[in-house]
């Protein structure tokens, strides 16, 4: 009886895995923040067709500016990063597509003295959350040689902060 | 720390409930009283696991992932099945089998590894990842052998108890098989 009870279970095991990984550095030389996105090109996809009016556009086709508006409105709206509570104006700034990834740059100002970015950062990272509510965005920050790695996912809220 | 928590959610996670199910299979002729044997069951897991993790994230084995997702789905039917057939009792093979079978389980995750680790420092994150997914095993198997426990304390047979897990857990690993079979095999 138990086994024809388990038949309507599903077998499927869904570890499909939805992720990203981020690296932003505080660039002392270029006095800039700047870094790069990367995730999956099917999901990257997948999240940009879903931003256009008609269901039948399809990212791919579009020209490379019209493309490029669609990756900083996203960027934009997903990726917020703010030191001492002063956000920071992080614009995309490029795109890299590989066979197994897409690379998204982007940068931002330095807006306050080196030594101000060592502490109090807080990262809300929603990048294609919206499509795939299990999606963990990895987040690594690099300041004066340090390191330190999270994630922001359902669990925390897309959101974690950091001092180093 | 990240990683080891990376670990923990890994095994935890309730999508991927197929490493569960292993794991449920894997202990089932043991109770408390084998506490050494469990750690080293689960351990020998953890170990191939690692290993294969490893040897993948960095393309030094490569398996077409249709493959290694029936490879699991027949290491859980297997291992249900070889505790069946020795009517649940101890079997020195038990390290082996774990050892072995862990392998097939991390040759799935390697990918996945080699995309979050790349950025960081790889083998770094190896350690602490693994130490997780040993965390969380043991975890796992703390609960299985208390709601084993208890059972035995309300009166309700192991032997029955026993075969009835094996009976889901077979049925399940059954359909898994079935619907992993690759289609290069037709």
């Amino acid at each position: 009886m138990t086994c024809f009870g388990l038949a309507g279970f599903t077998t499927k095991v869904k570890h499909e895995f939805y992720v990203s990984v981020t690296d932003i550095y505080v660039d002392a030389q270029k006095a800039e923040i700047n870094g790069v996105v990367k995730c999956f090109p099917d999901d990257w996809e997948r999240a940009m067709n879903a931003l256009l009016s008609h269901q039948l556009e399809r990212y791919v086709k579009l020209d490379s500016a019209t493309q490029d508006s669609l990756h900083r409105a996203y960027l934009k709206k997903h990726f917020n990063v703010k030191v001492g509570r002063q956000p920071i104006a992080l614009t995309f700034s490029g795109i890299v597509t590989g066979p197994d990834e897409v690379y998204l740059l982007f940068e931002g100002p330095m807006a306050m003295p080196f030594e101000a970015y060592k502490e109090d950062w807080t990262v809300s990272h929603t990048l294609l959350a919206d499509i795939y509510p299990s999606q963990e965005n990895i987040v690594i920050l690099h300041y004066s040689g340090q390191k330190y790695t999270s994630s922001c996912r359902e669990g925390n809220n897309y959101e974690f902060n950091h001092s180093f | 720390m990240f990683y080891i928590e990376l670990g923990i959610r890994h095994i935890l996670d309730i999508e991927g409930y197929d490493h569960m199910l292993f794991l449920i299979a894997l202990t089932l002729p043991l109770t408390f009283k084998e506490w050494k044997q469990v750690i080293w069951w689960v351990t020998s897991f953890t170990f191939g696991h690692s290993l294969t993790l490893g040897l993948a994230a960095t393309d030094i084995i490569v398996v077409k992932s249709n493959w290694v997702e029936l490879g699991i789905s027949l290491t859980i039917f297997l291992t249900a099945a070889f505790h069946l057939m020795r009517n649940f009792s101890l079997s020195k093979a038990g390290p082996y089998l774990s050892l072995v079978f862990g392998g097939v389980h991390g040759l799935g995750f390697g990918s996945y590894y080699s995309f979050i680790a790349e950025n960081d420092s790889f083998w770094w994150a190896w350690l602490p990842f693994n130490i997780g997914i040993e965390l969380g095993q043991i975890f796992i198997v703390v609960i299985l052998l208390f709601v084993y426990s208890i059972s035995q304390k309300i009166g309700v047979q192991l032997q029955m108890l026993r075969s009835l897990i094996t009976g889901v857990v077979l049925t399940l690993s059954t359909l898994m098989i079935l619907e992993r079979i690759p289609n290069e095999l037709f």
